[in-house]
């Protein structure tokens, strides 16, 4: 026996040693044709922080999330359970493993294999029991047991997925389906192999010791030993062979995704590497299927994400990116926190005429200095009721602005992104940008949340604060520039997408709510897609309705007396589905003001002089 | 379908008609004609529905007044039992008996029901790019038949005619955005007369529509059409139009495509008029708890388009544009067919 544990080998062994060496190599070559794949930008900052703070950081977030699963236990706590006992438990399996073998073998460096097979080398005989519980042998057994309740709740999700909480759960590839029933058998035959050893040997605890005793009690174990490790090993082999080519690619690929984004490295067409690790990264664990509103409404169409990064992966024929209204809902709730929406960009980038984009950005001011200009969008244009109520809103503030697109001409640039026209919108970004700077304007206000989202995120604008108009009239409302009267009717409050999650504005239109109705009938639930999004150029209108009127009726289950919202596309898309008025913010508050009689010129100077501190925002 | 065995006398059956625009009207003097009794309901006090709001009908500019007149003076020489100024909501229906609901009231019981409850006119203010019920000066073709008929005064501006105007073909039809794809018909051939109408009162204004197709299909329709092209001087501009707003002087620009020379267009003019479709009623009655709406249109689903008007449950029928867009004279031969219908089954059930 101790011979055994100082020259530990079993022909069967070689099985595994096969499969873990080629997941190994393949595996290694994967991540340096991510980091050959980097921009050269993002090379550097790969090379500058990979000595930092950033790399301990990226490993305990690594132990939180490839181990622990904290954010899908956020999400669903039996959902996140079965993630956690399977990756932390196989991992505390190989960690207690590996210290035992290293503890009685007196050796640090072996074969991987000494420590994955331990229990057959050595099933504990040699040592006193005293010494032996409830030490290593009951922590394995622990551990497998912990395996092996994520595993039955695992089997049960794949049969009933309501059972834990998700509607939906993922369709999978004929090779998952393989690579999943390999992974599945290894703990059971796992446990009946450390049962069977430590029944001959009359050793191991609670779980193996006494399903061992049972089997030794029943029949003459020794000759199924062998076969048993045998067929372990097996497994294991098929599982490793599998894994690069499978969902299982993602237990390494997240944990390096969680170095690269430490390091700043963000998705970009100029990395495809990072790209192509991103989509490695994604589990499948399926938690983006139940919040896709187009779940319901396009039920036999794989669109959600999980499929759209299988389809890119595995460079499946589909045109799945194009149907997403990029709503960012998926990305809000991904557990592995990937760049969804990005991802959905830049795999729209191969539309024909994204080489071509001549829009042009601005109007033209004829050389003017304005400090404040508004900035109505083209959607808005759409909606003139905005315009005409953000048009009484600065005169009765007494503000001096300028409407800069007056005309209706000019983009942000934001529809371009979102259909893959990169290059497009960068060349109207830049038009306007320079003219917005040399329009000398301390103040940009528009009525348009995805051009918010744009000038926010995309625009470079020194010396120029940008505004959802929201947020400026809630300003003219503190700061007294404008009076309102609160409405007694009850109102619910839409929260669009590009405003709510995508540029962070939640607090302001809700302020502004409780300023303007007596009642407040806002749900609580996370800002809902109108189903008129930019984001969606390949849906059927027919699919947009049925998403507009789930919506509709999520939002208002308060029974409000009025909808309001503020987005000029939001307020479309309800108002065909809607029963009750649809107002934009700048509406809502027209109603309620209390006028002032047309402002003599003194009072407008005294007025304007009183202008809001920009750096007070 | 008559059988030897039975006889039956006409005034052993009541039946109601809900409704008094040209189906109802037609249906209730045909039915009393035939000799039943017949229970006439509509939510107005005065019979015409929107007969009454109309100036010149399309092709032959007869005056609605006179069309209306001509129908309730026969409706007046027959024996019909007016029950005016009541609203139906809903029908419960079981055993061949119908009875009639005002909400929650019983107002009447009967043998059959022709249902006419007629359409409504597309909300405008849907489609808010074109401004309506936002600046001043976007109305409908409903508006404009109003002004028309009581005094196209109104469509001066400090007494001095208008320059220009333009009509919108297709608001809120074959509009996929706003979920309404069936076309309307009829609103091409009043945008024509229209635009006629306008040039004879005003012969300075220029006169623009604007259509995606002109759909001239009944008797005399492509006549007027090819009149107003060529009498009356009107531009037919091919292409949706894509917003409208208002200048300093309340004028309203609107931006159009012509699809024809495939350019980008923009026109201003004095008065923008909105083409609306027709949708169903806000009125539909309900039958047995059951909406019998078409769910991709919503007007009346007809159990048999080919044989005739049954609606849900024997012995109801539908007349008129209550079951999809039509014209006065179909209407009116779709109230006439209803109470042939309503007959037949009556005498053979």
């Amino acid at each position: 026996m101790l011979q055994k544990v100082f020259h530990p080998f079993d022909p069967f062994v070689l099985l595994f040693t096969i499969g873990f060496t080629f997941m190994g190599i393949y595996f290694l070559y994967k991540v340096i044709r991510w980091i050959e794949k980097l921009s050269e930008e993002d090379k550097e900052l790969l090379i500058n922080n990979i000595f930092t703070v950033k790399t301990w950081q990226a490993l305990g977030e690594t132990i939180q999330e490839s181990l622990l699963h904290k954010r899908i236990f956020g999400v669903n706590r039996r959902l996140g359970f079965m993630h956690m006992s399977l990756a932390f438990g196989w991992f505390m399996l190989i960690l207690i493993g590996n210290i035992e073998s290293i503890y009685y073998s007196g050796r640090f460096f072996k074969p991987i294999f000494v420590s994955v097979f331990w229990r057959f080398f050595d099933p504990g005989a040699s040592f006193p029991k005293a010494v032996y519980l409830p030490g290593f042998a009951f922590w394995m057994d622990f551990f497998l047991l912990l395996v092996i309740s994520g595993l039955t709740l695992a089997i049960i999700k794949r049969f009933r997925s309501q059972w834990l909480g998700l509607k939906r759960t993922t369709r999978q590839r004929p090779v998952d389906r393989f690579a999943l029933t390999a992974l599945w058998l290894i703990f059971p035959i796992r446990l009946l192999a450390e049962s069977a050893t430590c029944g001959v040997n009359g050793t191991g605890s609670f779980l193996t010791g006494t399903l061992g005793h049972l089997m030794a009690s029943s029949l003459s174990l020794e000759p199924f030993v062998l076969p048993i490790w045998w067929s372990y090993s097996f497994v294991l082999m098929v599982f490793f062979l599998c894994l690069p080519f499978t969902r299982y690619a993602h237990i390494p690929s997240e944990a390096v995704l969680i170095f690269f984004r430490k390091y700043g490295i963000r998705v970009s067409k100029e990395s495809p590497g990072f790209t192509d690790l991103s989509l490695h990264a994604c589990s499948s664990c399926g938690v983006c299927i139940d919040v896709c509103q187009l779940a319901d409404s396009l039920p036999d169409r794989r669109i959600q994400s999980n499929y759209f990064i299988k389809a890119l992966r595995y460079k499946e024929p589909s045109n799945v990116q194009w149907d997403c209204l990029q709503c960012g809902r998926c990305e809000k709730i991904c557990p592995v926190e990937l760049e969804i929406m990005p991802l959905r960009q830049i795999s729209r980038k191969d539309m024909e005429i994204g080489s071509k984009a001549t829009i042009s950005g601005h109007n033209g001011r004829n050389g003017q200095k304005h400090r404040i200009l508004y900035f109505a969008g083209c959607m808005t244009h759409l909606t003139p009721s905005v315009i005409r109520s953000m048009t009484t809103i600065f005169e009765q503030s007494g503000s001096s602005w300028y409407f800069y697109d007056s005309d209706g001409k000019s983009c942000c640039g934001r529809p371009l992104k979102l259909a893959g026209q990169i290059e497009g919108a960068t060349s109207v970004r830049e038009q306007l940008e320079a003219d917005f700077l040399a329009s000398g304007a301390e103040l940009l206000v528009t009525s348009c949340p995805i051009c918010y989202r744009m000038f926010k995120e995309d625009f470079v604008l020194p010396g120029i604060t940008v505004l959802h108009h929201t947020q400026y009239i809630l300003e003219l409302i503190e700061w007294n520039r404008i009076k309102v009267n609160p409405s007694m009717l009850k109102g619910a409050y839409h929260e669009p997408c590009e405003l709510g999650r995508g540029s962070g504005v939640t607090s302001e239109p809700r302020k502004l709510m409780s300023k303007l109705y007596q009642s407040d009938a806002t749900p609580l639930i996370d800002g809902l897609c109108c189903g008129g999004s930019l984001g969606g150029p390949g849906l059927a209108l027919a699919t947009r309705r049925a998403v507009a009127r789930s919506a509709f009726n999520d939002i208002t289950l308060g029974k409000p007396d009025v909808l309001v919202t503020a987005c000029p596309l939001c307020k479309k898309s309800f108002a065909p589905v809607s029963d009750i008025p649809v107002l934009d913010f700048s509406e809502a508050v027209v109603r309620s003001l209390i006028l002032e009689p047309t402002q003599p010129e003194s009072h407008r100077a005294l007025k304007s002089s009183r202008e809001i501190p920009v750096t007070a925002l | 379908m008559l059988t030897e065995k039975k006889h039956t006398e006409p005034n052993q059956f009541r039946i109601a008609v809900i409704g008094s625009g040209p189906a109802g009207i037609s249906a209730a003097i045909s039915a009393a004609a035939i000799g039943m009794e017949v229970d006439w309901y509509d939510k107005e006090s005065r019979p015409g529905g929107k007969l009454n709001d109309y100036h010149q009908l399309f092709p032959d500019r007869e005056f609605a007044d006179l069309v209306l007149d001509d129908f309730t003076g026969k409706a007046d020489s027959i024996r019909i039992k007016k029950h005016f100024g009541t609203t139906i909501t809903r029908i419960e229906s079981a055993n061949g008996q119908n009875v009639l609901y005002s909400n929650t009231e019983v107002v009447g019981r009967c043998d059959s029901v022709i249902v006419a409850t007629g359409f409504d006119f597309f909300d405008a203010r849907i489609k808010e790019e074109f401004g309506y019920g936002i600046y001043d000066h976007v109305i409908t073709s409903p508006d404009l038949e109003k002004i028309l008929k009581t005094g196209h005064d109104q469509l001066k501006k400090g007494g001095i005619a208008p320059e220009s105007m333009a009509f919108v073909h297709c608001v809120g039809s074959r509009d996929q955005q706003i979920g309404i794809n069936y076309c309307s018909r009829l609103c091409c051939i009043t945008g024509i007369k229209q635009a006629i109408e306008i040039r004879e009162l005003f012969p300075s204004c220029k006169v623009y529509n604007f259509y995606i197709d002109i759909r001239a299909f009944g008797s005399g329709y492509e006549e007027l059409y090819r009149q107003a092209q060529e009498k009356y001087n009107i531009h037919f501009i091919r292409g949706r139009v894509s917003e409208a707003s208002e200048n300093q002087q309340n004028r309203i620009v609107v931006k159009a495509e012509d699809t024809l020379m495939a350019r980008p267009l923009k026109v201003t003019v004095d008065w923008l008029v909105l083409l609306v479709g027709m949708v169903p009623s806000c009125t539909q009655v309900s039958v047995n708890q059951a909406q019998c709406s078409d769910p991709e249109t919503g007007f009346y689903q007809l159990q048999n388009p080919f044989a005739g008007s049954g609606l849900e449950k024997p012995g109801i029928f539908s007349a008129g544009a209550c079951g999809g867009p039509m014209s006065i004279p179909e209407a009116a031969a779709s109230g006439r067919s209803a109470a042939i219908e309503a007959w037949q089954y009556l005498t053979s059930r």
